[in-house]
């Protein structure tokens, strides 16, 4: 009887335990497949700056929403929460809400930097934070991840 | 009666053999579930350190870029370069080691180090507001004195180096933690420019 009584008990601890765990570890996969999924977008936010600045297009200080431009030129506009639909495999902006909204959004800011030098020379520095924003189902706080990165737009 | 008795401690010692197998199993079934949990805790710490690796690796690759982005800007407006006239009066270009720049709106001082041959560089490492960065911009004096040549150089020749095929090349480093730190979280990401 009393050999039950232990064996039962330390069952019941063993399994308890690791049977815990699986919650956490269910919630850490939906996050982690959502962190890099953020984080893509992110990049995909300040390359698609880059790019424009690249491309010699006036970069102007604010907020904007980013179309990748999947059909198109990438350009950055202003709107918004700039929600990320999904089409398929690929993730677009609200510009051209084709597919189903997402928990993503992505905001791209663009601070002015004071450099005197690159005044100068008719050029400015700039700061491009890309910020992509996501809400997590329960009672979960909403998770962001951001990148900065500067640039010199003439 | 002796016979009675020593039948009776026979049939209690098998009993006693017998026993202890349900704590056996218990045990058993113990160490199969704390193995399986164990494992499972094991993947979920790897997911997150590979995320956190490829979010440290972004990170450590932009402040790359923004070093970059600042070393191209300067050199494309040929900041390190004036020109002069030789005593037949014709224009040369030299190379004008400028003492700092100015970068993420603070100034960044040059370190040139002594000539070498035909090459000057310049080098600096720094704290960044997400990290640090290490960086080596080298000129070409043959090249910028010889156009010419810099028009017909193979840059993208990496035999004896870049720097000896290119007029300008700038090696950044870019980390996610700040200089000397030795996290073994710690990315650093290169972003080269050569022209």
């Amino acid at each position: 009887m009393v050999e039950a009584l232990v064996a039962i008990t330390i069952l019941l601890i063993a399994v308890i335990g690791p049977l815990s765990l699986l919650p956490t570890a269910l919630r850490d996969s939906v996050y982690l497949k959502n962190e890099i999924t953020a984080n893509y977008l992110a990049q995909e936010g300040l390359e698609v700056v880059i790019y424009l600045n690249d491309s010699g297009e006036t970069l102007n200080p604010g907020d904007y929403c980013v179309d990748a431009g999947q059909d198109g030129r990438a350009a950055l506009y202003s709107g918004g929460d700039c929600p990320i639909y999904l089409s398929g495999d690929i993730y677009m902006s609200a510009r051209s809400p084709e597919g189903t909204p997402t928990i993503f959004s992505r905001v791209v800011t663009i601070s002015p930097v004071t450099n005197s030098t690159a005044g100068d020379y008719g050029a400015k520095e700039l700061k491009v934070v890309s910020k992509v924003i996501w809400k997590n189902r329960g009672f979960l706080n909403d998770k962001n991840i951001s990148y900065t990165t500067y640039v010199f737009n003439y | 009666m002796t016979k009675t008795f020593h039948i009776q401690l026979m049939s209690l010692i098998i009993k006693n053999k017998k026993s202890g197998f349900a704590l056996l199993y218990a045990i058993l079934l113990t160490s199969v579930v704390l193995v399986v949990g164990v494992a499972l805790i094991n993947i979920i710490t790897r997911q997150l350190i590979l995320t956190s690796l490829n979010r440290n690796s972004q990170i450590a690759y932009y402040n790359a870029t923004s070093v970059r982005h600042c070393l191209d800007f300067y050199d494309e407006k040929e900041y390190f370069i004036e020109e002069t006239y030789n005593s037949y009066g014709d224009p040369i270009k030299t190379i004008n080691p400028a003492d700092e720049i100015e970068c993420f709106g603070r100034p960044i001082a040059l370190s040139w180090l002594p000539s070498d041959g035909n090459i000057y560089k310049a080098t600096n490492s720094s704290n960044f507001e997400t990290g640090s960065f290490d960086f080596s911009y080298a000129i070409n004096k043959n090249l910028v004195d010889n156009l010419e040549a810099y028009r017909t150089s193979n840059c993208y020749n990496s035999d004896n180096g870049f720097e000896n095929n290119c007029m300008s090349t700038a090696i950044v480093k870019g980390s996610n933690t700040p200089l000397g730190d030795t996290n073994p979280r710690k990315v650093t990401r290169v972003s080269i420019s050569l022209r």
